[in-house]
C-alpha cells in the first residue's frame, strides 16, 4: 500500500512538473514579442549607462562598435526562456514545500535568472565594444557560458538551500 | 520583512519597465560591410551595404561607387538588376546546385520592387507583397515589411547577400560580399537544456551538503 501511495505521490509531482513547465513555455511564448522587446530595451538602456551608444527597437538592439554600428536580435533562445521554464517545472514539482514558499521561490528565482541573462547579454556586448576584433560568440564561450552556468548554479542552490533546509525547520518551529 | 521584500520587488519591476521604455522610433543605419571597387561598370559596383529596422519594416541600403542609372519612366527603380538575397530560416530554402546563394528563402528585387520565396520548389512571387525602393545618387534603398520576409518568426541570424546584374544580363557582376554572407546576429545563446539541468543537479549535491554538514553539526553540539 505504502508502495502504491508513494508511486502515487512521485506521480502527481512529475505531473506537476510537467504541466507547469508547459505553463511557463506557453506563457513565455504568449509574451514573445513583449517579452524580447522588453529584454533588448533593458539592455539597450544598460548598455547606454555603460557609456556604449546603443538603441533598441523592437527585438533587436543595436550599438556601437568602432563609430559604426552593429546588431543582435534578442530572441527566445538568448532570453533566459528555457532557463524559466525548467526553473519553474523543479519548483513547482518540488515535494513537501509550503505554497508560500514555493511562490517567494519562484519570483526570486525569475527575477535572478531575468537578471542574470541581462548582465551576461551587456556583459558579452560590452566587452564586444571593448574588443572589437574578437568575435562576440568567443567572448559568449569564454565569459557568458561559465559565468551563466555558476549563476545558474547559484540559484538552484539558493531554491534547494530554501527548500530542504529552510523548510524543514519552519515545519520543527511550527510543531513547536 | 514580508512588506520590504514586496516594495523592494516593486521598486525593481518598476525600474525595469521605466529603463525598457528607452525605445528608439527607427534604429540607426547598421552596417553590414564594404565590398571591393573589383566591377568596371561603377554604377552597379556596390560599395557599402547597411541595413536598418523599425517596428514594422526593414531596410536595406546600397551604396555604390557610381551613380546608380535609373529608368526614365517613373516610378524610379534602378535600370540594372540589384536584388537582396535573405537565408531567414535556417535549414530551408534554394539549395539546388545551380542555386545562384545556396540557402537562400527570401529574394528582394530592388528594379522591379517584388518579393519571392521560396516555397520548397522554386521561388514563388507574393502578389501581395511589395518593396519600396527609392534611388538617390550613388544609393538604392530597399524597403520591404518585416511579416513579408518572416523575419519576426526567425530565430538565430539571418544573413544577407547583394547581388547586381547589368540589364538583361546572365552572369552576376557583382557579389557582396565576395564570398559568404553578411550576418544580422541572431543573439546570444543561453543555456541549453543539458547544462540548466547539470547546474541544478550540481546546485542540489551542494544544498544536500550542506544539510548533511548541518545536521552533522547539530549532532555534535547535542552530543
Amino acid at each position: 500500500v505504502t508502495l502504491k501511495v508513494r508511486r502515487n505521490v512521485v506521480l502527481v509531482w512529475a505531473s506537476l512538473t510537467v504541466l507547469s513547465m508547459l505553463a511557463a513555455y506557453f506563457f513565455i511564448h504568449f509574451l514573445d514579442r513583449e517579452y524580447h522587446g522588453f529584454v533588448a530595451g533593458v539592455v539597450a538602456s544598460m548598455l547606454e549607462a555603460l557609456g556604449v551608444r546603443s538603441e533598441a527597437e523592437g527585438n533587436v538592439v543595436a550599438y556601437t562598435v568602432e563609430e559604426r554600428w552593429t546588431a543582435v536580435r534578442i530572441g527566445w533562445e538568448c532570453s533566459g526562456g528555457l532557463s524559466i521554464i525548467v526553473y519553474t517545472g523543479l519548483v513547482s514539482g518540488l515535494p513537501g514545500v509550503k505554497l508560500k514558499k514555493r511562490v517567494l521561490g519562484l519570483t526570486l528565482g525569475y527575477a535572478a535568472i531575468f537578471l542574470g541573462n541581462l548582465t551576461r547579454i551587456v556583459l558579452i556586448l560590452y566587452l564586444n565594444q571593448l574588443f572589437p576584433n574578437l568575435s562576440y560568440m568567443l567572448l559568449h564561450d569564454l565569459f557568458g557560458r561559465p559565468l551563466s552556468f555558476l549563476w545558474m548554479t547559484v540559484v538552484w542552490f539558493a531554491w534547494f538551500y530554501h527548500a530542504l533546509i529552510k523548510a524543514p525547520e519552519v515545519k520543527d518551529s511550527s510543531a513547536q | 520583512m514580508n512588506r520590504n521584500r514586496t516594495l523592494m520587488l516593486v521598486f525593481f519591476v518598476l525600474s525595469l519597465s521605466v529603463l525598457s521604455t528607452i525605445y528608439a522610433d527607427c534604429l540607426p543605419l547598421l552596417y553590414l560591410g564594404t565590398d571591393p571597387d573589383d566591377v568596371e561598370d561603377d554604377h552597379i559596383d556596390m560599395k557599402e551595404l547597411y541595413c536598418t529596422t523599425n517596428a514594422t519594416h526593414i531596410t536595406f541600403l546600397i551604396t555604390c561607387y557610381g551613380e546608380v542609372e535609373t529608368r526614365k519612366k517613373p516610378p524610379t527603380l534602378p535600370r540594372n538588376e540589384f536584388r537582396v538575397y535573405l537565408d531567414v530560416v535556417a535549414g530551408w530554402g534554394d539549395s539546388r546546385r545551380d542555386a545562384p546563394l545556396e540557402g537562400a528563402d527570401v529574394i528582394i528585387e530592388a528594379h522591379s520592387q517584388r518579393v519571392y520565396r521560396w516555397n520548397g520548389k522554386k521561388w514563388e512571387r507574393k502578389k501581395t507583397s511589395t518593396a519600396q525602393v527609392e534611388v538617390e545618387g550613388n544609393n538604392i534603398t530597399i524597403t520591404c515589411q518585416l511579416s513579408d520576409i518572416q523575419f519576426e518568426g526567425a530565430s538565430g541570424d539571418i544573413r544577407i547577400c547583394f547581388i547586381s546584374k547589368l540589364e538583361g544580363s546572365k552572369e552576376v557582376q557583382d557579389r557582396a560580399p565576395d564570398s559568404g554572407w553578411y550576418t544580422l546576429e541572431g543573439g546570444i545563446s543561453s543555456l541549453t537544456f543539458l547544462e540548466i539541468s547539470a547546474a541544478g543537479l550540481l546546485g542540489l549535491t551542494l544544498a544536500s551538503r550542506v544539510r548533511k554538514r548541518l545536521g552533522r553539526g547539530l549532532r555534535d553540539s547535542e552530543g
